[in-house]
């Protein structure tokens, strides 16, 4: 009798055991879009100081999108600028805890491009999916890039080298998608239609593509925050 | 409890799985071919005197506004969710409205023709528990509501 108890504890014991296990373990690899399977770790973070814009905490919504916006400038003096933005998907209008994050800036030529810091119960918080369908100022000329976006605690870093951005026109990032080749990341001139809203996909006409078929996620080192 | 009561309950019972379980997608069109092959009168056609990209603009507008739908009522999953597509390389534009369990309500074709001027045209899903008559009238109704707002004249929704 008691050999068959302590038979029962030990199946038991692997029974609770086994899918924390595989928990612990599946959760190291995550899959791009593409289903090709990423290492997550290591998991370290950037330090928040580079992370996030140095606000004062009665900055208003418009402050801290203006500094999001001309961030750039100083780190690039005497130059001039052009915009770029992310694509207004429909998926980045709503903002609850389901909203992917879209794709912006991470980096420009190693240079960290930083975001609003979101404060719990704060009335001012901006949200990524607003800043990234701001214009951010970007330098005029070749620029290595590397674009982040992602979903929940998972982001992909996609590094696209030799971005060419020309004076008086704006850019715009976003997704080309087709079953064979999955989510491919581009950046294009584009046009505005005053028709539509700034938020509606209508808004924005892609005109020409100065980058195309960048595979997303193809910097393979996924943080976790 | 009696035996109306039990078999009240019982059929209740058995309407809402029913229900639940997505036989509402046997009543009503669950593809576009469908809806278009099922629409009241094979669909309503007109021409409009306006651009097709400001008219589906126009569209787009009022169906946010007075075709989408989410119920309020907490636990009740019924919505009405609307999908603009503007297809600028072929001139041409569609606005779905769907329900729950993957149900077509209806879909408005845009296409642009000569002189600036864009054919619209308009499907929407027969109500079974209507006759042929009534849901013709109420189609035609709903048609003129659309060239409506297509044009952008009405007040409620555009």
């Amino acid at each position: 009798m008691n050999l068959k108890n302590e038979k029962l504890k030990v199946q038991s014991k692997i029974l609770l055991l086994a899918p924390l296990f595989i928990l612990c373990v599946g959760c190291t690899v995550t899959k791009t879009p593409e289903g090709k399977s990423i290492g997550m770790l290591p998991i370290k973070s950037v330090p928040k100081h580079e992370r996030y814009l140095n606000i004062d905490s009665s900055a208003s919504k418009a402050d801290k999108i203006q500094m999001y916006r001309d961030q750039l400038i100083e780190k690039y003096p005497n130059q001039d600028f052009t915009f770029i933005r992310t694509f207004p998907y429909r998926a980045y209008q709503s903002y609850d805890s389901l909203t992917p994050r879209p794709y912006m800036i991470n980096t420009i030529d190693a240079h960290q491009v930083k975001v609003a810091e979101f404060i719990m119960f704060g009335s001012k918080n901006v949200l990524l999916t607003e800043l990234a369908q701001q214009d951010l100022k970007v330098p005029v000329g070749v620029h290595d890039l590397v674009i982040i976006n992602g979903f929940k605690s998972t982001s992909y870093y996609t590094e696209i080298k030799n971005v060419n951005f020309e004076k008086d026109k704006n850019y715009v990032m976003g997704t080309d998608y087709s079953k064979e080749t999955g989510s491919r990341l581009y950046i294009a001139e584009y046009e505005i239609d005053q028709r539509f809203k700034a938020n509606e996909p209508e808004y924005i006409v892609i005109k020409k593509k100065i980058v195309e078929g960048i595979e997303q996620g193809n910097l393979k080192h996924v943080k976790i925050y | 409890m009696s035996k109306f009561t039990k078999s009240v309950f019982k059929f209740g019972l058995l309407f809402s799985i029913l229900v639940s379980s997505g036989c509402v997608r046997m009543m009503l069109p669950t593809s576009e071919s469908q809806l278009i092959q099922q629409s009241v009168g094979g669909g309503y056609s007109t021409e409009l005197n306006m651009d097709y990209i400001q008219v589906y603009a126009n569209l787009k507008r009022a169906y946010d506004k007075c075709v989408a739908y989410k119920s309020p009522v907490p636990n009740d999953m019924s919505y009405i969710a609307v999908d603009g597509q503007l297809e600028r390389d072929k001139h041409q534009a569609t606005i779905e409205a769907k329900a729950n369990y993957g149900t077509y309500v209806s879909k408005v074709n845009l296409k642009e023709i000569p002189n600036g001027k864009t054919l619209l045209t308009l499907y929407l899903s027969k109500s079974k528990l209507l006759t042929e008559n009534k849901n013709a009238e109420l189609s035609q109704k709903r048609f003129e509501q659309e060239q409506l707002r297509a044009l952008g004249n009405d007040p409620k929704c555009n």
